[in-house]
Protein backbone atom coordinates (compact mmCIF):
# COMPACT_ATOMS: atom_id res chain seq x y z
CA UNK A 1 0.00 0.00 0.00
CA UNK A 2 1.61 3.27 -1.07
CA UNK A 3 1.52 6.23 1.31
CA UNK A 4 -0.49 9.29 0.22
CA UNK A 5 2.50 11.26 -1.08
CA UNK A 6 2.25 13.79 -3.93
CA UNK A 7 3.68 13.27 -7.41
CA UNK A 8 6.38 12.12 -8.24
CA UNK A 9 6.35 9.89 -5.16
CA UNK A 10 2.75 8.65 -5.28
CA UNK A 11 3.66 5.15 -6.57
CA UNK A 12 4.92 2.42 -4.22
CA UNK A 13 8.11 1.79 -6.22
CA UNK A 14 8.95 5.50 -6.02
CA UNK A 15 8.35 5.50 -2.26
CA UNK A 16 10.66 2.53 -1.76
CA UNK A 17 13.25 4.28 -3.93
CA UNK A 18 12.80 7.48 -1.93
CA UNK A 19 13.22 5.74 1.43
CA UNK A 20 16.35 3.83 0.33
CA UNK A 21 17.71 6.94 -1.35
CA UNK A 22 17.12 9.16 1.70
CA UNK A 23 18.96 6.72 3.98
CA UNK A 24 21.94 6.60 1.61
CA UNK A 25 21.78 10.34 0.88
CA UNK A 26 22.01 11.04 4.61
CA UNK A 27 24.54 8.36 5.63
CA UNK A 28 27.08 8.60 2.80
CA UNK A 29 28.09 12.24 3.51
CA UNK A 30 28.26 11.43 7.23
CA UNK A 31 31.07 8.94 6.53
CA UNK A 32 32.45 11.04 3.67
CA UNK A 33 33.06 14.02 5.97
CA UNK A 34 35.87 12.12 7.68
CA UNK A 35 37.22 10.58 4.46
CA UNK A 36 37.54 13.93 2.68
CA UNK A 37 39.47 15.47 5.56
CA UNK A 38 41.78 12.43 5.71
CA UNK A 39 42.53 12.93 1.99
CA UNK A 40 40.91 9.55 1.31
CA UNK A 41 38.14 10.77 -0.99
CA UNK A 42 38.69 7.93 -3.44
CA UNK A 43 38.56 5.14 -0.85
CA UNK A 44 34.86 4.64 -1.56
CA UNK A 45 35.61 4.28 -5.26
CA UNK A 46 38.32 1.67 -4.65
CA UNK A 47 36.04 -0.30 -2.35
CA UNK A 48 33.21 -0.02 -4.89
CA UNK A 49 35.36 -1.64 -7.57
CA UNK A 50 36.16 -4.57 -5.30
CA UNK A 51 32.49 -4.86 -4.28
CA UNK A 52 31.82 -5.43 -7.99
CA UNK A 53 33.89 -8.64 -7.77
CA UNK A 54 31.72 -9.56 -4.76
CA UNK A 55 28.53 -8.96 -6.75
CA UNK A 56 29.81 -11.17 -9.58
CA UNK A 57 30.73 -13.90 -7.06
CA UNK A 58 27.22 -13.74 -5.61
CA UNK A 59 25.67 -14.11 -9.06
CA UNK A 60 27.98 -17.07 -9.80
CA UNK A 61 27.23 -18.81 -6.49
CA UNK A 62 23.52 -18.01 -6.50
CA UNK A 63 23.85 -16.02 -3.24
CA UNK A 64 22.19 -12.59 -2.67
CA UNK A 65 24.86 -10.29 -4.21
CA UNK A 66 24.48 -7.73 -1.40
CA UNK A 67 26.02 -10.22 1.06
CA UNK A 68 28.95 -11.15 -1.16
CA UNK A 69 29.49 -7.48 -2.05
CA UNK A 70 29.54 -6.63 1.67
CA UNK A 71 32.14 -9.32 2.40
CA UNK A 72 34.33 -8.22 -0.53
CA UNK A 73 33.96 -4.54 0.40
CA UNK A 74 34.91 -5.05 4.06
CA UNK A 75 37.95 -7.17 3.11
CA UNK A 76 39.02 -4.53 0.56
CA UNK A 77 38.52 -1.70 3.07
CA UNK A 78 40.67 -3.39 5.71
CA UNK A 79 43.27 -4.34 3.06
CA UNK A 80 43.59 -0.79 1.76
CA UNK A 81 43.79 0.61 5.30
CA UNK A 82 46.43 -1.98 6.22
CA UNK A 83 48.58 -1.11 3.20
CA UNK A 84 48.17 2.61 3.92
CA UNK A 85 48.91 2.45 7.65
CA UNK A 86 51.95 0.20 7.23
CA UNK A 87 53.35 2.62 4.70
CA UNK A 88 54.06 -0.36 2.43
CA UNK A 89 52.82 1.66 -0.48
CA UNK A 90 51.41 5.12 -1.05
CA UNK A 91 47.68 5.58 -0.51
CA UNK A 92 46.85 6.13 -4.18
CA UNK A 93 48.96 3.18 -5.34
CA UNK A 94 47.25 0.90 -2.80
CA UNK A 95 43.90 2.11 -4.13
CA UNK A 96 44.96 1.53 -7.75
CA UNK A 97 45.81 -2.12 -7.03
CA UNK A 98 42.36 -2.67 -5.51
CA UNK A 99 40.58 -0.64 -8.23
CA UNK A 100 41.88 -2.71 -11.13
CA UNK A 101 42.02 -6.00 -9.24
CA UNK A 102 38.35 -5.63 -8.28
CA UNK A 103 37.06 -4.78 -11.76
CA UNK A 104 39.24 -7.46 -13.40
CA UNK A 105 38.15 -10.15 -10.94
CA UNK A 106 34.52 -9.04 -11.33
CA UNK A 107 34.70 -9.31 -15.13
CA UNK A 108 36.31 -12.77 -14.96
CA UNK A 109 33.86 -14.11 -12.36
CA UNK A 110 30.85 -12.66 -14.24
CA UNK A 111 32.02 -14.34 -17.46
CA UNK A 112 32.37 -17.61 -15.54
CA UNK A 113 28.82 -17.21 -14.22
CA UNK A 114 27.52 -16.81 -17.77
CA UNK A 115 29.53 -19.88 -18.85
CA UNK A 116 27.88 -22.07 -16.19
CA UNK A 117 24.41 -20.91 -17.20
CA UNK A 118 23.84 -18.15 -14.62
CA UNK A 119 23.75 -15.05 -16.83
CA UNK A 120 25.23 -12.25 -14.73
CA UNK A 121 23.42 -8.97 -15.22
CA UNK A 122 25.85 -6.67 -13.47
CA UNK A 123 24.58 -3.37 -14.92
CA UNK A 124 22.05 -2.67 -12.11
CA UNK A 125 24.91 -2.93 -9.62
CA UNK A 126 27.34 -0.81 -11.65
CA UNK A 127 24.91 2.02 -12.39
CA UNK A 128 22.24 1.52 -9.73
CA UNK A 129 18.64 0.43 -10.09
CA UNK A 130 16.85 2.28 -7.34
CA UNK A 131 13.47 2.07 -9.10
CA UNK A 132 13.51 -1.74 -8.83
CA UNK A 133 14.39 -2.01 -5.13
CA UNK A 134 12.16 -4.35 -3.15
CA UNK A 135 10.80 -3.90 0.37
CA UNK A 136 13.52 -6.34 1.52
CA UNK A 137 16.26 -4.22 -0.12
CA UNK A 138 14.89 -1.07 1.51
CA UNK A 139 14.76 -2.68 4.96
CA UNK A 140 18.37 -3.87 4.52
CA UNK A 141 19.46 -0.34 3.53
CA UNK A 142 17.54 1.16 6.49
CA UNK A 143 19.22 -1.25 8.95
CA UNK A 144 22.65 -0.45 7.45
CA UNK A 145 21.81 3.25 7.78
CA UNK A 146 20.97 2.87 11.48
CA UNK A 147 24.27 1.04 12.06
CA UNK A 148 26.19 3.84 10.32
CA UNK A 149 24.47 6.60 12.32
CA UNK A 150 24.96 4.73 15.61
CA UNK A 151 28.64 4.08 14.89
CA UNK A 152 29.32 7.70 13.90
CA UNK A 153 27.48 8.89 17.03
CA UNK A 154 29.81 6.82 19.22
CA UNK A 155 33.11 7.20 17.32
CA UNK A 156 32.63 10.62 15.66
CA UNK A 157 34.45 12.67 18.31
CA UNK A 158 37.44 10.32 18.35
CA UNK A 159 37.49 10.15 14.54
CA UNK A 160 37.68 13.95 14.51
CA UNK A 161 40.67 13.76 16.89
CA UNK A 162 42.42 11.43 14.40
CA UNK A 163 41.48 13.73 11.51
CA UNK A 164 42.88 16.77 13.37
CA UNK A 165 46.20 15.13 14.26
CA UNK A 166 46.89 11.40 14.22
CA UNK A 167 50.14 11.63 16.17
CA UNK A 168 48.75 13.54 19.15
CA UNK A 169 45.66 11.28 19.14
CA UNK A 170 48.01 8.30 19.44
CA UNK A 171 49.99 9.91 22.27
CA UNK A 172 46.69 10.69 24.03
CA UNK A 173 45.99 6.96 24.08
CA UNK A 174 43.11 6.92 21.60
CA UNK A 175 42.76 3.60 19.71
CA UNK A 176 43.88 5.19 16.42
CA UNK A 177 44.38 1.95 14.44
CA UNK A 178 40.98 0.61 15.49
CA UNK A 179 39.33 3.93 14.62
CA UNK A 180 40.96 3.97 11.18
CA UNK A 181 39.80 0.40 10.60
CA UNK A 182 36.29 1.34 11.78
CA UNK A 183 36.19 4.23 9.30
CA UNK A 184 37.30 1.87 6.49
CA UNK A 185 34.61 -0.67 7.40
CA UNK A 186 31.98 2.08 7.66
CA UNK A 187 32.96 3.17 4.16
CA UNK A 188 32.58 -0.40 2.90
CA UNK A 189 29.13 -0.72 4.48
CA UNK A 190 28.08 2.64 3.00
CA UNK A 191 29.30 1.60 -0.45
CA UNK A 192 27.17 -1.55 -0.35
CA UNK A 193 24.13 0.37 0.89
CA UNK A 194 24.57 2.95 -1.89
CA UNK A 195 25.18 0.26 -4.54
CA UNK A 196 21.52 -0.09 -5.49
CA UNK A 197 20.89 3.66 -5.37
CA UNK A 198 23.60 5.17 -7.57
CA UNK A 199 25.63 2.10 -8.58
CA UNK A 200 29.15 1.05 -7.63
CA UNK A 201 30.74 3.34 -10.22
CA UNK A 202 29.09 6.44 -8.74
CA UNK A 203 29.11 5.49 -5.08
CA UNK A 204 32.04 7.71 -4.13
CA UNK A 205 30.20 10.74 -5.50
CA UNK A 206 27.61 10.55 -2.69
CA UNK A 207 30.39 10.14 -0.11
CA UNK A 208 32.37 13.12 -1.30
CA UNK A 209 30.38 15.72 -3.28
CA UNK A 210 27.86 16.78 -0.61
CA UNK A 211 30.82 17.22 1.77
CA UNK A 212 32.65 19.36 -0.80
CA UNK A 213 29.61 21.65 -0.93
CA UNK A 214 29.18 21.75 2.85
CA UNK A 215 32.84 22.71 3.39
CA UNK A 216 32.19 25.88 1.43
CA UNK A 217 29.28 26.86 3.66
CA UNK A 218 29.83 25.56 7.19
CA UNK A 219 32.20 26.78 9.86
CA UNK A 220 32.37 23.87 12.32
CA UNK A 221 32.90 20.17 11.64
CA UNK A 222 29.50 19.39 13.10
CA UNK A 223 27.71 21.84 10.83
CA UNK A 224 29.77 20.60 7.86
CA UNK A 225 28.35 17.11 8.45
CA UNK A 226 24.80 18.41 8.92
CA UNK A 227 24.90 20.58 5.76
CA UNK A 228 26.43 17.65 3.81
CA UNK A 229 23.58 15.38 4.98
CA UNK A 230 21.05 18.03 3.91
CA UNK A 231 22.71 18.31 0.47
CA UNK A 232 22.73 14.50 0.10
CA UNK A 233 19.06 14.21 1.06
CA UNK A 234 18.05 17.10 -1.21
CA UNK A 235 19.99 15.60 -4.14
CA UNK A 236 18.12 12.30 -3.74
CA UNK A 237 14.69 13.99 -3.67
CA UNK A 238 15.43 16.33 -6.61
CA UNK A 239 17.31 13.63 -8.56
CA UNK A 240 14.54 11.04 -8.17
CA UNK A 241 11.88 13.59 -9.08
CA UNK A 242 13.78 14.69 -12.20
CA UNK A 243 14.41 11.06 -13.17
CA UNK A 244 10.67 10.32 -12.91
CA UNK A 245 9.63 13.49 -14.76
CA UNK A 246 11.97 13.08 -17.73
CA UNK A 247 12.65 9.32 -17.69
CA UNK A 248 16.34 9.74 -16.77
CA UNK A 249 18.69 7.23 -15.09
CA UNK A 250 18.05 7.98 -11.38
CA UNK A 251 21.58 7.19 -10.07
CA UNK A 252 23.29 9.43 -12.58
CA UNK A 253 20.70 12.18 -12.09
CA UNK A 254 21.20 12.20 -8.30
CA UNK A 255 24.97 12.53 -8.75
CA UNK A 256 24.56 15.31 -11.33
CA UNK A 257 22.36 17.20 -8.83
CA UNK A 258 25.14 16.99 -6.18
CA UNK A 259 27.62 18.32 -8.77
CA UNK A 260 25.22 21.16 -9.64
CA UNK A 261 24.87 21.99 -5.92
CA UNK A 262 28.66 22.14 -5.61
CA UNK A 263 29.03 24.29 -8.74
CA UNK A 264 26.34 26.78 -7.68
CA UNK A 265 27.76 27.02 -4.13
CA UNK A 266 31.31 27.54 -5.43
CA UNK A 267 30.18 30.39 -7.67
CA UNK A 268 27.87 32.00 -5.08
CA UNK A 269 30.24 31.62 -2.17
CA UNK A 270 32.36 34.81 -2.45
CA UNK A 271 29.39 36.89 -1.30
CA UNK A 272 28.04 34.47 1.33
CA UNK A 273 31.13 32.63 2.51
CA UNK A 274 33.19 32.60 5.64
CA UNK A 275 34.32 36.03 6.82
CA UNK A 276 37.92 37.11 6.46
CA UNK A 277 40.53 36.17 9.02
CA UNK A 278 40.61 38.13 12.31
CA UNK A 279 43.55 40.43 12.84
CA UNK A 280 46.79 38.54 12.96
CA UNK A 281 48.84 38.15 16.10
CA UNK B 1 60.72 7.83 22.78
CA UNK B 2 59.38 9.72 25.76
CA UNK B 3 55.97 9.72 24.07
CA UNK B 4 56.12 6.02 23.21
CA UNK B 5 56.15 6.68 19.45
CA UNK B 6 59.68 5.21 19.08
CA UNK B 7 61.30 2.29 20.89
CA UNK B 8 64.82 2.75 22.35
CA UNK B 9 67.65 0.60 20.90
CA UNK B 10 69.00 0.08 24.39
CA UNK B 11 68.10 1.09 27.94
CA UNK B 12 64.76 2.02 29.42
CA UNK B 13 62.51 5.07 29.44
CA UNK B 14 60.31 5.76 32.42
CA UNK B 15 57.50 8.32 32.29
CA UNK B 16 55.29 9.21 35.28
CA UNK B 17 56.37 5.88 36.79
CA UNK B 18 55.21 3.92 33.75
CA UNK B 19 56.39 2.81 30.33
CA UNK B 20 55.83 5.48 27.63
CA UNK B 21 53.09 4.49 25.22
CA UNK B 22 51.38 2.30 27.80
CA UNK B 23 50.50 4.77 30.54
CA UNK B 24 47.60 3.54 32.63
CA UNK B 25 46.15 7.02 32.25
CA UNK B 26 47.45 8.68 29.04
CA UNK B 27 45.50 11.84 29.88
CA UNK B 28 48.27 12.60 32.44
CA UNK B 29 50.48 13.49 29.49
CA UNK B 30 49.88 16.46 27.20
CA UNK B 31 51.81 16.76 23.93
CA UNK B 32 52.26 19.68 21.58
CA UNK B 33 53.94 18.59 18.33
CA UNK B 34 56.56 20.62 16.49
CA UNK B 35 54.58 21.63 13.43
CA UNK B 36 52.10 24.05 14.95
CA UNK B 37 49.73 24.28 11.98
CA UNK B 38 46.44 22.63 11.09
CA UNK B 39 45.34 21.69 7.58
CA UNK B 40 44.22 25.08 6.17
CA UNK B 41 40.94 23.58 4.92
CA UNK B 42 40.06 21.79 8.18
CA UNK B 43 36.39 22.68 8.77
CA UNK B 44 36.58 22.64 12.57
CA UNK B 45 36.32 25.41 15.17
CA UNK B 46 38.81 26.16 17.93
CA UNK B 47 36.38 24.66 20.47
CA UNK B 48 35.95 21.46 18.44
CA UNK B 49 39.71 20.98 18.09
CA UNK B 50 40.44 21.70 21.76
CA UNK B 51 37.62 19.30 22.75
CA UNK B 52 39.47 16.45 21.01
CA UNK B 53 42.21 16.91 23.63
CA UNK B 54 39.70 16.17 26.40
CA UNK B 55 38.41 12.87 24.93
CA UNK B 56 40.67 10.60 26.93
CA UNK B 57 39.55 12.21 30.21
CA UNK B 58 35.82 11.60 29.77
CA UNK B 59 36.02 8.48 27.57
CA UNK B 60 36.30 8.92 23.79
CA UNK B 61 32.98 7.22 23.14
CA UNK B 62 31.04 9.55 25.49
CA UNK B 63 29.74 13.06 24.98
CA UNK B 64 31.52 15.65 27.16
CA UNK B 65 29.75 16.54 30.39
CA UNK B 66 29.40 20.02 31.90
CA UNK B 67 32.72 19.66 33.76
CA UNK B 68 34.47 18.63 30.53
CA UNK B 69 32.99 21.57 28.63
CA UNK B 70 34.18 23.87 31.44
CA UNK B 71 37.71 22.39 31.19
CA UNK B 72 37.69 22.92 27.41
CA UNK B 73 36.57 26.55 27.82
CA UNK B 74 39.18 27.08 30.53
CA UNK B 75 41.95 25.71 28.29
CA UNK B 76 40.90 28.09 25.50
CA UNK B 77 40.87 31.05 27.90
CA UNK B 78 44.26 30.02 29.32
CA UNK B 79 45.86 30.59 25.91
CA UNK B 80 43.88 33.84 25.40
CA UNK B 81 41.83 32.52 22.48
CA UNK B 82 38.39 33.15 24.03
CA UNK B 83 37.24 35.59 21.32
CA UNK B 84 38.24 33.08 18.63
CA UNK B 85 36.60 29.96 20.08
CA UNK B 86 34.04 29.71 17.26
CA UNK B 87 36.51 30.48 14.47
CA UNK B 88 37.72 27.84 12.04
CA UNK B 89 41.28 26.93 13.07
CA UNK B 90 42.51 27.40 9.51
CA UNK B 91 41.53 31.09 9.66
CA UNK B 92 43.90 31.78 12.57
CA UNK B 93 47.49 33.04 12.35
CA UNK B 94 50.41 30.66 12.93
CA UNK B 95 50.89 31.84 16.52
CA UNK B 96 47.18 31.44 17.29
CA UNK B 97 47.09 27.95 15.78
CA UNK B 98 50.03 27.01 17.90
CA UNK B 99 48.14 28.19 21.00
CA UNK B 100 45.17 26.06 19.90
CA UNK B 101 47.55 23.07 19.98
CA UNK B 102 48.60 24.03 23.51
CA UNK B 103 44.97 24.47 24.63
CA UNK B 104 44.19 21.03 23.15
CA UNK B 105 47.00 19.53 25.24
CA UNK B 106 45.93 21.50 28.35
CA UNK B 107 42.31 20.34 28.00
CA UNK B 108 43.08 16.94 29.51
CA UNK B 109 44.51 18.60 32.68
CA UNK B 110 47.91 16.95 32.14
CA UNK B 111 50.45 16.49 34.91
CA UNK B 112 53.22 16.77 32.34
CA UNK B 113 53.08 18.87 29.20
CA UNK B 114 55.69 18.05 26.53
CA UNK B 115 56.29 20.70 23.88
CA UNK B 116 58.50 20.14 20.83
CA UNK B 117 60.02 23.38 19.45
CA UNK B 118 56.87 25.32 20.34
CA UNK B 119 58.02 28.86 19.54
CA UNK B 120 59.73 28.19 16.20
CA UNK B 121 58.67 30.97 13.84
CA UNK B 122 56.16 32.52 16.25
CA UNK B 123 55.91 36.30 16.78
CA UNK B 124 56.80 38.04 20.06
CA UNK B 125 53.20 38.62 21.23
CA UNK B 126 52.34 34.95 20.73
CA UNK B 127 55.53 33.98 22.56
CA UNK B 128 54.45 36.10 25.55
CA UNK B 129 50.95 34.56 25.58
CA UNK B 130 52.54 31.13 25.21
CA UNK B 131 54.77 31.77 28.23
CA UNK B 132 51.77 32.98 30.27
CA UNK B 133 49.79 29.82 29.48
CA UNK B 134 52.67 27.58 30.60
CA UNK B 135 53.14 29.55 33.82
CA UNK B 136 49.37 29.20 34.39
CA UNK B 137 49.60 25.41 34.02
CA UNK B 138 52.47 25.23 36.50
CA UNK B 139 51.07 27.66 39.08
CA UNK B 140 47.30 27.06 38.90
CA UNK B 141 47.26 23.35 38.00
CA UNK B 142 50.46 22.12 39.63
CA UNK B 143 51.64 20.70 36.31
CA UNK B 144 55.15 20.21 34.94
CA UNK B 145 56.40 21.34 31.55
CA UNK B 146 59.10 19.71 29.43
CA UNK B 147 60.13 22.07 26.68
CA UNK B 148 62.31 20.79 23.83
CA UNK B 149 63.64 23.84 22.04
CA UNK B 150 66.54 25.77 20.56
CA UNK B 151 64.75 29.03 21.39
CA UNK B 152 64.32 29.50 25.13
CA UNK B 153 64.37 33.30 25.23
CA UNK B 154 60.62 33.67 25.84
CA UNK B 155 60.69 31.45 28.94
CA UNK B 156 64.30 32.01 30.08
CA UNK B 157 63.26 33.52 33.43
CA UNK B 158 60.76 30.76 34.26
CA UNK B 159 62.85 27.59 33.86
CA UNK B 160 63.73 25.46 36.88
CA UNK B 161 66.07 23.04 35.15
CA UNK B 162 67.91 23.04 31.85
CA UNK B 163 69.26 19.89 30.18
CA UNK B 164 71.45 20.51 27.16
CA UNK B 165 71.85 17.59 24.76
CA UNK B 166 74.32 17.17 21.95
CA UNK B 167 74.80 13.44 21.34
CA UNK B 168 74.87 13.14 25.15
CA UNK B 169 73.98 15.29 28.17
CA UNK B 170 76.24 18.36 27.95
CA UNK B 171 74.70 20.22 30.85
CA UNK B 172 72.10 19.48 33.55
CA UNK B 173 71.33 22.17 36.10
CA UNK B 174 69.65 25.47 36.80
CA UNK B 175 69.65 28.38 34.34
CA UNK B 176 71.77 30.26 36.91
CA UNK B 177 74.48 27.60 36.77
CA UNK B 178 74.34 27.71 32.98
CA UNK B 179 74.77 31.45 33.10
CA UNK B 180 77.74 31.09 35.46
CA UNK B 181 79.39 29.19 32.61
CA UNK B 182 78.88 32.26 30.47
CA UNK B 183 75.93 30.81 28.52
CA UNK B 184 72.70 32.78 28.29
CA UNK B 185 69.26 31.47 27.27
CA UNK B 186 68.17 34.82 25.88
CA UNK B 187 68.95 36.20 22.47
CA UNK B 188 72.52 37.39 22.96
CA UNK B 189 75.86 36.90 21.35
CA UNK B 190 76.60 34.14 23.88
CA UNK B 191 73.22 32.40 23.58
CA UNK B 192 72.66 28.65 23.69
CA UNK B 193 72.60 27.84 19.96
CA UNK B 194 75.93 29.63 19.46
CA UNK B 195 77.44 27.76 22.40
CA UNK B 196 76.23 24.46 20.92
CA UNK B 197 77.74 25.35 17.55
CA UNK B 198 81.13 25.60 19.25
CA UNK B 199 80.83 22.23 21.03
CA UNK B 200 82.20 19.07 19.48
Amino acid sequence: MPLPLPWPFEREYMQLALLGGLVVGACAPLVGGYLVQRRMSLLGDGIGHVAFAGVAAGLLLGVWPVWTALVAAVIAALGIEWLRSRGRTSGDLALAVFFYGGIAAGAVIASRATAVGRPANVLPFLFGSILTVTTGDTIAVAVIGLVIVATITVTGRALLAVVVDEETARVAGLPVDALNAALAVLTAVTVVAAMRVVGLLLVAALLVLPVATARLLARSFRSTLLVAVAVGVLAVVVGLGAARAWGLAPGGTIVLVTIAAFAVTSIARPSTGIPASPHDH
Amino acid sequence: MLLGLLAPDAGEVSLLGDRPGSLADPARLGYVPQRGRFAPDLPATVTEVVATGRLRRHGWWRAPRAADRAAIDHAIDAVALGPWRDRRVGELSGGQQQRVMIAKALASDPELLVLDEPVAGVDAESQRLFRDSLVHLIEAHDGAVLLVSHELGAVADDLDRVIVLKHHVVFDGSPLELRSRGVSLGVHADDLPLWLEGLD
